[in-house]
């Protein structure tokens, strides 16, 4: 939310820079603000895959994606006239040799129209072929499976603090779960 | 240039096309123009459920427009 669309696209990316930044140092390239110029986009290490490390192992194991699309829209509502609506995500993690391992999904107008995810680490063909439907799912979760499930290495104190603090920025703000 | 308040980047859209070219030779072994002209021709419109990697070049198209 925000007083013009300037502001109200800061205020959408501030969380995703933090929660970014317990993952990795590499920085977030977007489009900007423009209403006129729609759909916006944003993206991690200039489009390109981050490389991570586990946690007690320097050597690359994964390579991450964060991708995401967006709208600059006005709310109607004096007190912030404007709002950033996430069009479309895709987060993904690959390996080493950059293979999928699994992604989660949300690009209505391309596919299935509903949230899901792709599970690639495997040779059975049904299950790669799949899209097995998800809520929506935030950029903070996908990097707490990371930190956690996966032994990624943290690249802040405190990490969980502030993934906690913008996932219930994400839950305040969203409009769809 | 940055998004003002934040760390964010913003790219030209020359610098924007080449980030989407980069993404498309590597994910589909074709260029960003090649890429563009497809998808506007519908071409990936079958494929795109499918293939992920169509997807994640499809993502970036608004860094190229």
């Amino acid at each position: 939310m925000g007083k013009n669309p300037q502001q109200a696209v800061r205020n959408f990316l501030l969380p995703i820079e933090r929660s970014t930044a317990c993952l990795t140092t590499a920085r977030i390239t977007a489009t900007g603000h423009d209403p006129a110029k729609q759909p916006h986009a944003l993206t991690v290490n200039g489009g390109q895959p981050v490389a991570v490390t586990l946690e007690d192992d320097h050597a690359v194991e994964f390579n991450v994606a964060i991708d995401q699309n967006y709208r600059v829209i006005e709310t109607g509502n004096d007190q912030d006239p404007w709002k950033v609506h996430t069009t479309k995500y895709v987060y993904s993690l690959t390996g080493a040799d950059g293979a999928e391992i699994f992604s989660y999904h949300w690009h209505p107008g391309i596919g299935p129209n509903f949230p899901h995810m792709h599970v690639k680490a495997t040779q059975n063909a049904s299950v790669l072929k799949a899209h097995f439907r998800t809520g929506r799912v935030s950029l903070e979760h996908f990097i707490w499976v990371l930190l956690t499930d996966f032994g990624i290495r943290a690249r802040k104190q405190g990490w969980k603090k502030i993934l906690r603090a913008s996932q219930e920025a994400f839950e305040r703000g969203r409009t769809w779960a | 240039m940055k998004v003002a308040g934040t760390h964010v980047h913003r790219l030209t859209k020359s610098a924007g096309y080449r980030l989407l070219d980069r993404r498309a030779r590597a994910e589909l072994g074709m260029s960003g123009a090649t890429f563009i002209r497809k998808w506007k021709q519908g071409k990936f419109a079958r494929k795109a459920c499918d293939r992920p990697e169509i997807v994640r070049v499809a993502m970036l198209l608004p860094f190229a427009q």
